[in-house]
């Protein structure tokens, strides 16, 4: 080869490598949020293959570490397996959705590094309140701007159960604060909800 | 859950973790700062709709991934964009990002991604990926599902003709 001209291809290779685009998000995205992503998506593709033949409400407490930007929480219908861990959850609750259905709300799967703020996450779900109507209606308002009665009839139910985990992680947020920890520092955990009477 | 889907949606986790902020600046740097958490949330989901397939060696994986990843940038090109909540939440847990810093780039930066735009879409993706991915060719044909010989007949065309744009530059920084 010519030594110029392998001169020039270095010259070249140069030029494009130094014209790569700037990639700001990337660069700025923490591994918390990304790993969030990784497991939202799982939801959200389940739901995308099963919500029409979702009979059982799944809300994927995956997401909620991004609500900490105040942002709104994942709901996702979907029909995938029982999870594992709800034959032992860390929380149960019974829900009333706006649409009148009955619903048992199962928490669990947390998972944190920390054994101390995992033992404070299972103390705080293990006494938590069923968040009240009017917690979830402030939280749907933060959320999409509008209240549960002034959102769509078909939406209801969904927004509603969102509220309740969001609800469930802002408290949970606030009392992992009061034990000395930061609330970036919460353990992710699922809810599955099981509803009777409802067309979800 | 059988033993063998945990397997395999733990494979997919793994995947997406170890690759994920790699594929947000491939996608980033294809559709922009503001399109490219759609383009990830987008590039996720198929991904776990396609778990199935998803190879069991990591090399393999990640250009499985990539693969999506393009064809999710093809379908970006042709107008198909989605807002997904998912990608809302990454964009607000960044907050503001820096201004485009495009006008700060050297004449001659902005020059060379000129030419690389109007090269042949073909041409121009083998380009990037291996000056702003770090691809190698055999890695590209991976994930382009293409054979090594078209991969690199389209690396060494591309150089062509972007040396003939952009020699003039290339004499001066000799």
């Amino acid at each position: 080869m010519d030594p110029s001209s392998s001169f020039r291809d270095d010259a070249l290779n140069d030029l494009l490598d130094r014209a790569a685009a700037p990639a700001p998000l990337s660069a700025l995205m923490t591994d918390a949020a990304l790993q969030e992503a990784t497991r939202a998506a799982r939801f959200e593709a389940a739901r995308d293959v099963t919500s029409r033949l979702g009979r059982r409400l799944a809300i994927s407490g995956v997401a909620l570490a991004l609500v900490l930007a105040g942002t709104g929480v994942a709901a996702a219908v979907t029909n995938f397996e029982w999870p594992s861990w709800a034959q032992q959850p860390d929380a149960t609750m019974q829900i009333t959705l706006p649409s009148g259905a009955q619903c048992e709300y199962l928490i669990g799967n947390l998972q944190n590094a920390d054994p101390e703020i995992m033992d404070a996450a299972r103390a705080f779900f293990a006494s938590a309140p069923v968040p009240t109507t009017a917690q979830v209606d402030a939280r749907v308002v933060a959320v999409h701007g509008e209240t549960l009665a002034q959102t769509p009839e078909g939406d209801r139910d969904r927004r509603y159960s969102s509220g309740v985990v969001g609800v469930m992680a802002d408290e949970l947020d606030a009392d992992l604060q009061q034990h000395g920890f930061h609330s970036a520092q919460r353990p992710y955990f699922e809810g599955v909800i099981t509803c009777e009477g409802t067309n979800q | 859950m059988s033993a063998v889907r945990r397997a395999r949606d733990e494979r997919l986790t793994n995947a997406l973790d170890q690759n994920a902020r790699d594929l947000l600046r491939y996608l980033e740097r294809r559709v922009g700062s503001n399109d490219a958490p759609d383009a990830l949330s987008d590039t996720m989901i198929a991904a776990w709709k396609g778990a199935a397939r998803v190879p069991t060696n990591p090399v393999e994986a990640r250009m499985w991934l990539f693969g999506i990843a393009r064809n999710v940038v093809l379908n970006h090109s042709r107008g198909e964009r989605r807002r997904s909540r998912l990608a809302e939440r990454l964009r607000e847990s960044v907050g503001v990002l820096p201004a485009n810093n495009d006008a700060a780039a050297g004449l001659d930066v902005l020059d060379v991604l000129d030419a690389i735009q109007r090269l042949d879409p073909d041409l121009s993706e083998v380009i990037r990926a291996v000056h702003w991915d770090g691809f190698s060719l055999a890695e590209i044909s991976q994930y382009l599902g293409l054979p090594a010989s078209t991969v690199r007949s389209r690396y060494h065309r591309a150089k062509r003709e972007l040396a003939h744009v952009l020699g003039s530059q290339v004499e001066l920084i000799q």
